[in-house]
């Protein structure tokens, strides 16, 4: 049986003064399990807003219909859910958005995951990152066409190599997780999704003491001090959650 | 005589479609001034998209190569003479050519010299192009075209790309869109990034279309110009330039 203990969680817009386009959906309880997941509305496009908050509303159906549900399935979905934005507004044909979800049952983490949003695990003292980011930047390193020094003279570290976006394929990351190999001594599991806006100021320290890292109350908590702090350069959202199997 | 479209001070005679695409359609025009002078015959290249659920994003396209290739004065780029953006059919007026290079290589009658003079052609109409920094990215042998004179002009400017503009959406993000034809991509193109370089590595691979790799240098040409990191490439085209050059005149001797 698998119990949440805590978490933490904020949504919120780079400037007050414009919507935000990112959407959470904080931890939900689903049979014996518990979903969570942010969506980042991809910013160059109109609609990208509702974009995001349509790929929590739709994840959320179909996840509660069906707790078994296959990953690529999930995507596919929510993709043909996006298409049918612009059936009536043509403008809002290239909205487009990411997704990272989380769905913990039976002992396993399942995730799901297309974009730059982040999953992170607690492992030992530090979080390690489950997820990798489908940007442009990623591709070029993993294929090993530019080295990082020369990835840093480039631009396109915002450019996304897959979303959810009519005419834009899907790429979809599955992970698989047990969830006993990541419960500490008292059966504890950590886990921390974030959009770009968040991992961009977590990436740059990676790091809180450790009574921090391991309340996700405080972990949020500081996080978004430390945000708010160097000034947000996006959209920035955070879902963290403590379970106990 | 048939019925003639005004264009500014031109009178237009349509003769009949010599080519179609996505777009819309290329036909043969003949050009008379507002006297009915004959001035010649052209190309007209009108915009009648066939998925009209594009037709926003074709007109856009259009219209930038309009621009982009009217901007451009150089003996390797097809020069655009008349164009009218306005309305239900948009259109654009260019120099009537005989063939293209896709045409004249399979036909089979271009001698080595003539392949590589043709190449040479194409390399200084793309270098012109990056210096106003702009990258083709869609080269290939059907979209250079020969002219009555024998010159080889770069052509079909839909998916040149302005390097400065791409650098004013970089705060914001975006999702990468890959375009051209695959089998002249530099593998970075799949991860949406185009440079001097991506042009560079098509160019290669029209060079090695040429079937010229038992001339001395052509190969290594070939194989610079192809390298699958980018870095490892030539960086600019003025080196290609210099090194056909050379090649050039080995064979001349």
């Amino acid at each position: 049986m698998i119990k949440l203990i805590s978490s933490g969680a904020f949504s919120k817009p780079k400037d007050k003064s414009r919507a935000n386009q990112d959407s959470i959906l904080p931890p939900l309880a689903i049979e014996n399990g518990i979903l969570f997941a942010i969506a980042d509305g991809v910013g160059s496009y109109e609609g990208s807003g509702l974009a995001s908050s349509l790929a929590i509303k739709k994840l959320k159906e179909l996840i509660e219909s069906n707790f078994l549900i296959e990953t690529h399935a999930v995507f596919k979905s929510i993709k043909e859910t996006i298409n049918d934005i612009s059936l009536n507004q043509l403008s809002l044909e290239q909205s487009a958005t990411t997704l990272t979800y989380c769905h913990v049952f039976d002992e396993k983490i399942m995730v799901g995951h297309v974009g730059d949003c982040r999953l992170y695990i607690k492992s030992g003292s530090k979080y390690l990152q489950i997820t990798k980011d489908h940007t442009q930047h990623q591709k070029l390193l993993d294929e090993k066409l530019f080295t990082k020094a020369e990835l840093k003279k480039m631009s396109g570290k915002n450019t996304l190599t897959s979303a959810i976006s009519k005419g834009v394929p899907l790429d979809v990351q599955e992970v698989s997780l047990s969830l006993v190999d990541y419960a500490d001594e008292n059966g504890l599991v950590n886990l921390v999704v974030m959009s770009d806006g968040a991992h961009h100021y977590w990436h740059q320290r990676p790091t809180f003491s450790e009574k921090t890292m391991i309340n996700p109350l405080s972990f949020c908590s500081s996080l978004l001090k430390r945000i708010e702090r160097g000034g947000p350069v996006d959209d920035y959202s955070l879902i963290a959650i403590q379970i106990k199997i | 005589m048939m019925l003639m479209e005004q264009c500014g001070n031109y009178l237009i005679e349509p003769v009949g479609v010599i080519g179609r695409g996505g777009f819309g359609c290329v036909e043969k025009i003949n050009l008379y001034n507002m006297y009915q002078g004959f001035c010649g015959s052209f190309a007209r290249k009108i915009f009648s998209p066939v998925d009209e659920s594009c037709r926003e994003e074709f007109l856009r396209r259009f219209k930038r190569e309009v621009n982009y290739q009217a901007l451009c004065s150089n003996s390797y780029i097809v020069p655009v003479v008349l164009h009218s953006l306005q309305g239900d059919r948009p259109y654009f007026v260019m120099s009537l050519a005989d063939s293209d290079l896709t045409h004249d290589l399979r036909a089979g009658w271009m001698s080595p010299l003539q392949k590589l003079e043709a190449v040479r052609m194409v390399l200084t109409g793309i270098h012109y192009l990056h210096c106003l920094k702009y990258y083709h990215r869609d080269i290939k042998p059907s979209n250079v075209l020969r002219f009555s004179d024998g010159t080889y002009k770069v052509s079909d400017f839909g998916l040149v790309k302005n390097a400065d503009a791409g650098a004013e959406s970089e705060l914001l993000t975006k999702v990468a869109r890959g375009m051209g034809t695959e089998k002249y991509a530099a593998p970075e193109v799949y991860a949406g990034v185009y440079s001097e370089r991506t042009d560079i590595y098509a160019l290669g691979v029209l060079i090695e279309d040429m079937n010229m790799s038992d001339i001395p240098g052509v190969q290594e040409l070939i194989n610079k110009s192809t390298m699958r990191r980018p870095a490892d490439r030539y960086q600019i085209v003025e080196q290609m330039i210099m090194h056909i050059n050379k090649i050039i005149e080995g064979v001349s001797k």
